[in-house]
């Protein structure tokens, strides 16, 4: 009893670990207000060659008219963002325009903007007039006023009482909370999907190689094992869905948020093969691995001395005794599938928590992140608390 | 409760098992290893043959060869008759039907011969059900009246309990109660009591007396120890370098023993009877490599008795002449004249302090 009250202190100090850390992390990364209201400072005018901030902008092609804001201090050159690059400068500098723009050059301090759109540091300059009131609207409902450690106790409270605030950066987006309720249960049915299957495959190869230990059989299936593993999941997806989905048309294509329920679950079925293969092709080496060492233990000898069937020793005596690294696995996998299954999501279509938390990143969508990052780790903590539990099961000398 | 467990005539006569020419020998990366290499014996039904040697003799692995418990890497020949049928050429899927019923074995290291995450009750029930065809209720009355048969106390309580919740002596108790469920005619006892605390060892060799007394049952009690053959066995059988190289009934051998490695052994063992901080006698060097054997005789290397013919020729087995049952190879054994001039030398040589070592 009181180990599961230290267990479960332990999972609180944990998540808030994780949760101060991330929004430590999140603010580090820039003014909050600006990826809410976009760029708000005193904006110059781009019109041909410009002087901005001292530097000298030259514009090809068709610059949109618009107010454009220099920005310091960013050092990501991502495709679609419109950069000011000093020559002879280390840190390029950014420019955020409203418009579309795409690439950037500079010589000296003339520097060429072509095009593109892009979320940017800090404001640099104070707000406009007109401004003012959105900024002021901003700041009370994010708490941006107030100090960090401020902003994080109220950022929390809401969060445990289930209201995680309103998205960041598209106005007019449903609050947080709606889109978790959305995205989760896919990634959730996803993730147990994949785990049943990855379990369902490797128990039973497992034993089947560790009864063959290192007969040619045996070292087929260990190299088929490093082939899925060192197969990018991108590769696997695409060939399974090439074909199951495409050639054989077995199975759907992409995933479809409408349809009932089992339809759902029958078009989750590839992207949870995707990635079950690998996961099941890792659980199955450990398996293995500790099956074979079992087998050489005395009591084992003992139960053939009893008469106990190969396939009895098999199930009845070497399994249960090997399940303990399998498990660990599969309880630190837990935590990285269900929110790392972002490739697949994308192939498949299907917008889980995996997509949700690339685009929030993008976008520096802090409370997106925030309320993803803190599910995964969540998810973490519970499922290792279950195996903590299944040990127990397994092994009566855990109990003591 | 008698110490001396010899069968006393009452048991019907009839020869249990036969052993012929049995070689085994494992392929290895090291070459062939001869771990038992020719061994030829009889054993009667409800006798008890003491088989004893170093580590690295061949004991453990004559009595798994006999029962078929060998790893894939063993190739076996010769003959081994058990109750009249030829056991030797019979797969695993034909033994399974006489491991744990005709045939069993009690292990050395109770602490890890038992499963750790199976109740003792299902532990015991396991060969009740495999060979009988018990269902789990008969099953259990039977486990629990076997731990009361080896006196194990609130054997019901036994059954729920797991192998860690039992002490050592406990466990063998329980490990005594596997091999005894199916009533065996052939128990096989592999060293086993040497993983336990001295007082323990005792009740448990008095338990598989017991067993066997009651039971009819032979068995074969392996052990590097002449002492724990001593009281327990009808019969002895001495092992060197995977060859059997004396055997005589109990009385026989330890009043006449005639192989100078038996002698050995026997002055390894530390007597009551010694002045305090006697030094025991070691035997010198280790035992054979089974990969390239030595020429002639395989104990002669360590021998302290040993003359040229013993490097050159192997002995056979011949017959002592205190008694038709006792076998030996040695070409000059104990009582001999040769033995005896140079057993007068190392006495001389030990009492003034000379080391003493064989030939090597």
């Amino acid at each position: 009893m009181n180990y599961w009250l230290q267990r479960a202190g332990m999972a609180v100090l944990l998540l808030l670990a994780v949760s101060m850390l991330t929004f430590g992390a999140m603010n580090v990364l820039g003014d909050p207000l600006f990826n809410i209201l976009g760029p708000v400072s005193g904006a110059k005018d781009l019109e041909g060659t410009a002087q901005a901030d001292g530097y000298a902008l030259r514009t090809q092609g068709d610059i949109p008219s618009g107010s454009y804001t220099i920005v310091e201090g960013v050092d990501t050159l991502d495709h679609g963002q419109a950069v000011l690059v000093v020559t002879g400068d280390t840190l390029p500098r950014r420019a955020d325009t409203i418009a579309g723009l795409d690439v950037v050059s500079a010589t000296g301090t003339d520097v060429t903007i072509v095009g593109g759109v892009v979320p940017g540091q800090f404001v640099q300059n104070g707000p406009e007039p007109s401004q003012l009131a959105d900024v002021e609207a901003a700041e009370e409902e994010f708490y941006l006023d107030r100090p960090l450690p401020v902003r994080y106790v109220l950022w929390l409270t809401d969060f445990v009482q289930g209201d995680m605030g309103p998205q960041f950066s598209k106005t007019g987006e449903p609050p947080v909370t709606d889109l978790i309720k959305e995205r989760l249960p896919r990634s959730f049915a996803l993730l147990v999907m994949a785990q049943i299957l990855a379990t369902v495959i490797a128990i039973p190869w497992a034993l089947w190689s560790a009864s063959k230990a290192n007969k040619p059989v045996d070292r087929v299936s260990t190299v088929t094992t490093f082939l899925i593993i060192a197969l990018p999941n991108f590769a696997l997806g695409i060939l399974l869905k090439y074909v199951f989905a495409i050639e054989l048309g077995w199975f759907p294509q992409t995933f479809n948020a409408g349809d009932p329920f089992l339809e759902r679950m029958y078009q989750l079925f590839l992207p949870a093969l995707t990635i079950a293969l690998p996961a099941a092709a890792v659980y199955q080496r450990l398996l293995r691995t500790d099956l074979i060492t079992t087998l050489q233990e005395d009591f084992i000898l003992m139960a053939r001395a009893k008469g106990v069937s190969r396939r009895d020793i098999l199930m009845k005596h070497a399994l249960r005794p090997s399940l303990f690294s399998f498990i660990t696995v599969f309880g630190i996998n837990t935590g990285a599938l269900i929110g790392g299954a972002l490739v697949v999501e994308n192939i498949f279509r299907v917008p889980g928590l995996g997509s949700a938390i690339v685009e929030a990143v993008l976008v520096e969508d802090f409370p997106v992140v925030l309320a993803i990052v803190m599910i995964v780790a969540f998810a973490f903590v519970l499922v290792n608390i279950v195996i903590d539990v299944v040990y127990t099961l397994i092994d009566p000398r855990v109990r003591a | 409760m008698s110490t001396h467990l010899q069968s006393e005539g009452r048991v019907p006569e009839g020869v249990l098992l036969e052993v012929d020419d049995l070689k085994t020998h494992f392929r290895t990366e090291r070459g062939l290893v001869r771990a038992v290499d020719g061994v030829s014996f009889s054993l009667q039904r409800g006798k008890a043959l003491g088989v004893v040697g170093e580590s690295g003799s061949g004991k453990t692995v004559l009595s798994r060869t006999i029962m078929g418990l060998l790893p894939s890497n063993a190739v076996r020949s010769g003959s081994v008759r058990f109750a009249g049928q030829e056991i030797l050429d019979l797969d695993a899927k034909q033994m399974r039907h006489i491991w744990g019923r005709e045939m069993s074995m009690v292990f050395q290291n109770p602490m890890v011969s038992l499963n750790p995450l199976m109740k003792i009750g299902k532990q015991i029930a396991e060969p009740l059900q495999i060979h009988l065809g018990l269902d789990n209720r008969a099953a259990a009355e039977t486990a629990e009246r076997l731990l009361r048969d080896v006196h194990i106390p609130e054997a019901r309580k036994r059954l729920d309990q797991y192998p860690h919740e039992l002490s050592g002596g406990m466990r063998q108790r329980v490990m005594i109660a596997i091999a005894m469920a199916c009533g065996p005619t052939l128990l096989f006892a592999d060293e086993p009591t040497t993983a336990l605390d001295v007082t323990v060892q005792a009740q448990i060799l008095e338990l598989i007396g017991e067993q066997r007394r009651e039971r009819n049952m032979s068995v074969i009690l392996v052990t590097h120890d002449l002492g724990v053959v001593a009281g327990h066995t009808d019969e002895i059988a001495v092992m060197y370098g995977g060859r059997l190289v004396e055997k005589a009934p109990t009385r026989e051998l330890f009043a006449n023993m005639r192989m100078p490695y038996t002698k050995s052994l026997m002055r390894s063992i530390p007597k009551l009877d010694d002045p305090s901080h006697t030094r025991l006698l070691t035997i010198p060097g280790r035992p054979p490599d089974l990969v390239n054997p030595p020429r002639g005789c395989r104990f002669a290397p360590r021998c302290a008795y040993a003359r040229d013919r013993c490097h050159q020729e192997d002995p056979p087995l011949v017959t002592a002449d205190t008694s038709p049952d006792h076998v030996y190879a040695c070409w000059y054994p104990v009582g001999s004249p040769e033995f005896e001039a140079r057993d007068a030398e190392i006495m001389e040589q030990i009492t003034t302090g000379v080391e003493v070592g064989g030939r090597r």
